[in-house]
């Protein structure tokens, strides 16, 4: 498996038109090492999503194998036209609305929040660890204090790789609206950052496990 | 990308799904992919010959004939 890092996570839109254009010809024909590309180009990003979003591994790696399953059974229906990543990006988001919906998990508060992260980056010495980890901590901590309306907008302009257009089209609202909704989860973030550090934030999502 | 707190949130380390999870699901999509691979090379089951149109003329004439012989035969004409 190919490590992932932030930097690493860069623009979808960086991909070329014509070789999307072409992998996505090749999944319509079932052309496995086409899927291959482009699950080793998503996986780490739509999981990432999913997990900040449900905030719990067990519902994220789900959702995940219910996304991939989705594209390779509708693989030979794709629109030549299709844009891989919004694509995929619109059926994560649309499964986790629906396991939202299901379980209504949105008003829970929980407690503690455990480690997100299976694997941590490198940091060049233990204060910087240290520092960062706690910078982490706070963000995630803030973050998953958000409706999911507002977290999702935010992940998906931070670390989806799309475009705010794409952003927009996967939340199914015009740009101008994601604008709006963008500032709006913003300004919560900050208001959740810079909130005593002692207080502990509400939590919507449940205990992460 | 500009904007402080959409920075922060980008340099948060990606999650990386457990890699057995991950080789199950991959093993899924392909045997997936595998069954509604659309067959190549296989004529369509309801798709004509080139040489049906022959056959059909052939047959035509042959019941044109078969007619003819009969009608002779009650000497309707």
């Amino acid at each position: 498996m190919t490590s992932v890092t932030p930097g690493s996570l860069a623009r979808y839109s960086d991909m070329d038109r014509g070789t999307e254009a072409r992998l996505v010809a090749r999944l319509q024909t079932g052309d496995r090492a086409a899927f291959d590309e482009v699950h080793a180009a998503f996986n780490a990003r739509l999981y990432t999503f999913l997990l900040r979003l449900s905030c719990r591994r067990d519902v994220a790696e789900d959702l995940l194998e219910d996304t991939w399953l989705r594209l390779v059974t509708h693989a030979s229906r794709l629109r030549s036209d299709t844009t891989i990543g919004p694509w995929l990006f619109t059926v994560a988001r649309n499964l986790h609305v629906s396991y939202l919906r299901s379980r209504k998990l949105e008003d829970a508060v929980s407690g503690d929040l455990v480690g997100l992260w299976p694997y941590g980056v490198h940091r060049s010495s233990p204060f910087e660890e240290t520092a960062a980890n706690q910078l982490e901590r706070r963000l995630e901590r803030a973050l998953a204090s958000l409706p999911s309306r507002s977290r999702e907008v935010l992940l998906l302009v931070a670390t989806s790789g799309l475009s705010p257009t794409e952003a927009a089209s996967v939340c199914g609202i015009s740009p101008e609206a994601f604008r709006q909704r963008l500032s709006r989860a913003r300004a919560q973030l900050t208001q959740a950052l810079d909130a005593r550090a002692e207080v502990p934030l509400p939590v919507r999502c449940e205990v992460l496990r | 990308m500009k904007d402080p707190i959409l920075d922060l949130i980008s340099q948060l380390p990606p999650a990386i799904p457990a890699p057995d999870r991950t080789r199950r699901t991959q093993a899924r999509c392909h045997r997936v992919l595998a069954r509604h691979t659309p067959v190549q090379g296989v004529a369509h089951p309801l798709r004509w010959p080139a040489w049906s149109p022959a056959l059909i003329g052939l047959a035509a004439l042959y019941v044109a004939d078969a007619m003819w012989q009969v009608a002779q035969v009650y000497g309707v004409r």
